[in-house]
């Protein structure tokens, strides 16, 4: 396999420097708002049971930011750093009468367990340390501040300001003579899930959209994700339609969505992309939603794309996580992986992507993408589609914006489906939806490796994030509660944190492919598993050797080429200037191809 | 392209028009007119696009029932190609379909003529000298002589003239073993680890039955060990599952008794004979070729087809070998029933994962020159080369250069060959282009007199050595990493999708690292070029020759404005391009799309052959 990331362990090891709290690398107390003394507890003959290596005897340390576990017996020393973050669940194993040792074990959510262990004389401490565990991993259910608003590191940019929603519209050409941006939701009353600014069609007034949104689940109307440049047919995204048993119609709503069509002056059709299997979509009804009639809305078809809901998900990721840690059964390990049934909803996702893309690139046709609420399906489609038709969002600055746009200003519920610092870990809202979208990428990157600017580590680094409530990118449900929780004001971006080290998350085979758009093969024999981030806590699985190194010795022998050539060139130039000035015209003509051709 | 079409009108025998190729995945389907010649049948497109199949890479012809749209033929080839044609008129199919069932006396490298004079020729055949290869490793040695016992085909018609073995091993001892051993294959040198002056040895199973015994061959394994003063004892490792070689010992065959031979270490590693392989590799392309496949059924049909787990197998045993010798330090005499199969596989693979020598491009040829070609793996059979008998073809072979290709998976900068390499290899295998791997044995080819009659593909191979390179090999991480240890987790054997579905191009992947990077060294190699030129004007400017055309001549080679036109990349179902693979690869990158090295469009033209 040539992976475009290097070596897990030069992974971990560069994670280790990068990770911004310093100080823990060492045993020495640095000063951080995380290791304020009251807020550390630590402690020596702490067992860690290592599901590779076997037990490890070693101190423990734990502060209102990561657990920390250091074992000198091995050389090098092994070492454990551990946001509290991405712990799902912490339980006592073994009774406290019980004379032996006493344990207890962390469920992550970053697909591994841990478990440590003490002597039973050492219960009061172990008391304390597991209290003080359950007073950390779960700060809001604690009533604390989660740690992002805590950690004051600065960094040379306000990664905040990396999204804008005005400018990344007028990227896309909006407002034009069919499409304007308004600011009816500004104060967040039409629907509190969506963003303060929206872009929707001319010709609809914003007191009509206003009875639009009352058709619509949450009062998600259909608005504008992405504008092609060429052909004006659009991605829309909004939530299912309050159709009911009764077959509920909504005059505004059918115009509405003629408008979108309208809008497009290539295509006289619109497709509707319900991500539900139809099944799901009809049992809706029942609970007053359901889908579009293709009676109600002339010209449009309805499409629906069978992607199974939250729970599934969550039961599918489950089933993996059982797969591959910490063990891996040698003998039925395909069969293993087709019982989780991951990769299926992963090519479900990629087709139905593909599908949308297909429609708006080479059908020229407007879409409209929505589930049931149209924050978790909806998201995923949207995004991959944006990022398969617009090489823009595959650049690491365009991909940060496409993840503020169509998934934390849209609404997808971070703060439920990940449930920071919430120990409620059996909460029926958690779901793996954003990591499955982050796999989708993984897998456009393997079919398409020079069209990414970003790395695997890239993606990697995203997804640690998501739960080490280091930053606060990822914390709350909305657009709005983000505001009311000032979390732009009080807490760091993690795109501040990325794009402060550019140079760890570019990809060196990446050219720009800005105009091109990518149509992967979702066939099963080019989806795999992505060994590198699910399967990555296990020693065995070897490391790939840095084959990205090696592109990154000959682009930099380029570069000292295409310098030596420049001087050369120079020189010769000035040669002839000297020695032939009223030919000064040509030596100038001459040094642009070069340049160009090397 | 149209150097075959002239070549066509020569030879043709057939020719039928309006004949339609069906893509074996899509819908899509191409015109064309197919001939059909003595060696080869050829389909030319509508656009002159042509395309040939080799008569010796056709594995199976199938007629269809007739359907409204013509006579519908399927053929199936030997290097995991399916092509399916329509043909108009069904008198026409009929004649196709006989004419390629005719069998062809002779083999396709009798006739086979690269414009080589017999010098040429005989330099080819050369290139590779196991005695030199010997001499490499060491021997002989103090300890290991060569004896020409064999120098008749007297004592093993299977193996090669010159056998390699222990100084105390005396003439009668070897005569006494051979006697012992199935199809007289006596225990030989294979390979000798210089640093522990560890030997892996090979031979067949001793004709041990339940009880018998037979000193020669005791004190020929005593020879082996003794030759070894870093180890006391000698492993004796048998491919076999156990179960199978109980079953031989009914046939008076059967495995080492560890009362009757001192200081052995006797071991079963459990590779799968042949019938099974075959069977594997049957199921296996069943479920690949199936055309709506879902993501259960392909991978649940994988595990059961049991392919991945027979090339585990393989890579399992082959560091268990290289762990016996490296680590510990002690020789190992493989063997399996007949010492041509498993045994060939396990040793070869063993060496590779020893020596980084046969990881390069000519200590590669080296090594199955050696221990697949010279000791008698039966390719005539195995390939089933001329209407043999079914039941012995079987993809051993395929499986060892699977098994490497899974190594280079693992170890990207260990091999100076890319998987390009393995794949002509294995296309040639079956091709009887050339001479290497015609007939069973090296008697049979000297009978054959094949390097006076064919070529060598080995002088073909070293002859575009450029196309074959791999880009991230590194001979500092060889001398680094002399030994490679590889994983055998599970999901680090992968499906060989370049192999088995080579000739798919829908399912060929959308960009390809190595050929990213090999533009790029390209491009670095025409800088370097430009540089010199640049310095050549330099000191011309110096002598103060005049004037600018030279330097314009440098940078003639032209700007090419980026294009800012929308480019789709990929299939999508709708399918709305009409450029194939090869044109939509070349759009990468917008720099060097026009100066794509030559070299790397051998990734989708393998099959392309010159007639």
């Amino acid at each position: 396999m040539l992976s475009l990331t290097s070596s897990s362990t030069s992974r971990s090891d560069r994670s280790a420097q990068a990770k911004p709290p310093s100080g823990m690398s060492s045993d020495s107390v640095a000063t951080s708002a995380e290791l304020s003394p009251e807020l550390r507890v630590s402690t020596q003959d702490v067992t860690y049971f290592c599901p590779f290596i076997g037990a490890l005897r070693g101190t423990v340390t734990v502060t209102n930011y990561r657990l920390f576990f250091k074992c000198m017996d091995r050389e090098p020393a092994f070492v454990l750093d551990l946001p509290l973050g991405v712990v799902s669940r912490v339980e006592k194993i073994g009774s406290a009468s019980s004379r032996g040792d006493v344990s207890y074990g962390l469920v992550c959510k970053d697909i591994r367990n841990l478990r440590f262990a003490h002597k039973q004389m050492e219960d009061t401490l172990r008391k304390s340390i597991f209290e003080v565990l359950m007073k950390f991993a779960f700060p809001v259910s604690n009533g604390l501040p989660i740690f992002a608003f805590e950690y004051g590191q600065v960094f040379p940019e306000n990664g905040w300001k990396v999204y804008d929603a005005v400018s990344e519209y007028k990227r896309q050409g909006i407002p034009n003579e069919s499409w304007r941006i308004t600011k009816v939701n500004d104060h967040y009353e039409v629907c509190d899930t969506y963003p303060s600014t929206l872009a929707v069609p001319v010709n609809i007034p914003d007191e009509e959209l206003k009875r639009v949104a009352a058709f619509r689940a949450k009062g998600r109307v259909p608005v504008l994700s992405w504008i092609h440049p060429e052909s004006q047919a659009t991605v829309t995204r909004c939530s299912q339609p309050m159709v009911g048993v009764n077959g509920k119609r909504s005059k505004e709503d059918e115009k509405y969505l003629q408008a979108i069509m309208d809008a497009n002056a290539q295509s006289h059709k619109l497709f509707i992309f319900d991500a539900r299997p139809s099944v799901n979509a009809a049992a809706n009804k029942m609970k007053g939603g359901g889908f579009e009639s293709e009676d109600a809305y002339q010209n449009a078809e309805l499409v629906f794309l069978d992607i199974h809901n939250i729970h599934v998900m969550r039961e599918s990721l489950r089933k993996l996580k059982d797969v591959v840690y910490p063990n891996i059964e040698d003998s039925h390990w395909l069969s293993n992986l087709e019982s989780t049934h991951w990769l299926e909803h992963i090519k479900l996702i990629m087709a139905g992507a593909l599908r949308i893309a297909d429609k708006v690139e080479s059908g020229k046709t407007s879409v409209v993408v929505h589930c049931s609420d149209g924050w978790d399906r909806t998201a995923q489609l949207t995004s991959l589609a944006m990022l398969m038709l617009d090489g823009y969002y595959r650049t690491i600055r365009g991909f940060e914006v496409l993840l503020e746009k169509e998934w934390l200003s849209f609404g997808h519920r971070f703060q439920l489906r990940v449930g920071h610092g919430d120990k409620n870990h059996t909460d029926a809202d958690r779901s793996p939806v954003f990591i499955q979208f982050i796999d989708c990428v993984w897998q456009l990157t393997r079919q398409f490796p020079a069209a990414f600017e970003f790395n695997e580590y890239f993606l990697v680094t995203i997804l640690d994030h998501l739960y080490s409530c280091l930053f606060g990118t990822f914390l709350c449900n909305s657009e709005q509660q983000r505001l009311k929780e000032e979390v732009p004001k009080r807490t760091v971006s993690l795109w501040a944190y990325i794009n402060s080290q550019l140079e760890e998350f570019t990809n060196p085979l990446y050219v720009n492919y800005s105009n091109h758009v990518l149509f992967p093969v979702v066939s099963l024999r080019h989806l795999e598993l992505w060994v590198g981030y699910y399967i990555r806590w296990n020693p065995r699985m070897r490391p790939q050797e840095p084959v990205h190194q090696r592109y990154k010795e000959l682009l930099a022998k380029r570069a000292e080429l295409q310098k030596r050539v420049d001087e050369l060139q120079r020189e010769v130039t000035n040669r002839s200037a000297s020695s032939s000035s009223e030919r000064a015209g040509s030596p100038t003509r001459s040094i642009t191809p070069v340049q160009t051709f090397v | 392209m149209f150097l075959l079409v002239v070549c066509v009108c020569v030879c043709v025998c057939l020719q039928v028009e309006q004949v339609r190729l069906l893509d074996r995945f899509s819908n899509k389907s191409t015109n064309g007119t197919l001939y059909l010649t003595a060696t080869h049948l050829i389909f030319v497109e509508r656009s002159l696009q042509s395309d040939s199949i080799l008569h010796h890479h056709i594995a199976s012809v199938e007629k269809l029932s007739l359907t409204t749209t013509g006579c519908p033929l399927v053929i199936q080839c030997r290097n995991f190609r399916v092509v399916h044609f329509v043909v108009q008129r069904e008198r026409d199919c009929h004649d196709i379909y006989s004419s390629l069932l005719l069998s062809y006396e002779e083999v396709y490298a009798f006739s086979y003529n690269p414009k080589q004079n017999d010098q040429q020729r005989e330099e080819g055949w050369q290139i590779i000298d196991l005695g030199a290869e010997f001499e490499r490793m060491g021997v002989p040695c103090d300890q290991w002589q060569l004896t020409n016992v064999n120098i008749d085909y007297k004592v093993c018609e299977t193996y090669p003239r010159d056998l390699y073995v222990p100084i105390t091993a005396s003439k009668p001892i070897i005569v006494g073993s051979s006697k012992f051993r199935s199809k007289g294959r006596f225990p030989v040198l294979t390979y000798f680890y210089q640093e522990k002056k560890a030997a892996v040895c090979r031979c067949s199973q001793p004709l041990s039955g339940f009880s018998a015994r037979c000193l020669e061959d005791e004190s020929m394994l005593q020879a082996i060990s003794k030759a070894n003063h870093n180890s006391r004892f000698v492993y004796v490792m048998d491919t076999r599952p156990k179960l199978n070689a109980l079953a031989n010992r009914a046939a008076g065959k059967g495995y080492e008794n560890e009362d009757n031979y001192s200081n052995i270490r006797f071991q079963f590693v459990g590779i799968e004979n042949i019938h099974v392989m075959r069977t594997s590799l049957q199921k296996l392309l069943e479920v690949i070729g199936t055309r709506s496949l879902s993501m259960s059924d392909f991978l649940v049909g994988l595990e059961s087809s049991g392919w991945l787990r027979h090339i585990k197998a393989v890579v399992d045993a082959a560091i268990f070998l290289a762990k016996a010798v490296t680590v510990e330090g002690a020789s190992v005499l493989v063997h399996c029933s007949d010492g041509w199969d498993r045994t060939a596989q396990v040793c070869s693979l063993g060496a590779l994962l020893m020596d980084p020598y046969y990881r390069t491009i000519k200590g590669f040829m080296v090594l199955i020159e050696k221990d697949w070609i010279s000791f008698g793996h039966k390719f005539a059979d195995r390939c089933d080369q001329l209407d043999g008998d079914p039941k012995e073809v079987s993809p051993i072979f395929t499986q060892f250069l699977e098994c490497v290709w899974q190594l280079t998976e693992q170890f990207p900068q260990a091999f100076e060959f890319s998987e390009w390499f393995l794949l002509q290899i294995h296309e040639h295998v079956h091709s009887c282009q050339y001479g290497n791997f015609l007939g069973n044995n090296q008697r049979q080819r000297e009978d054959l007199r094949l390097r006076e009659r064919t070529h060598s593909l080995w002088a073909f191979l070293m002859s575009e050595k450029q196309n074959y390179l791999n880009p991230f090999y590194s001979p500092a991480y060889s001398e680094a990493h002399p030994v490679l240890e590889p994983s055998t987790l599970p999901y680090h054997f992968k499906f060989w999708r370049n192999m088995y579905h080579q000739f798919d191009r829908s399912m060929h992947p959308r960009q390809s690292i190595l050929k990213t990077v090999l533009t790029m060294r390209e491009n670095n190699r025409k800088a370097e070029s430009t540089l010199q030129a640049l310095e050549k004007v330099k000191v011309q400017r110096q002598e103060e020759d005049d004037d600018d055309d030279e330097q314009e001549e440098v940078g003639e080679e032209a700007t090419e404005s980026t294009d800012t036109e929308r480019t789709v990349e990929g299939s999508s179902g709708t399918e709305s391009r009409k450029q194939s693979y090869g044109e939509l690869e070349g759009t990468y990158n917008s720099e060097s799309a026009k100066e794509e090295p030559a070299v790397v469009s051998l990734e989708f033209g393998v099959a392309r052959m010159t007639c």
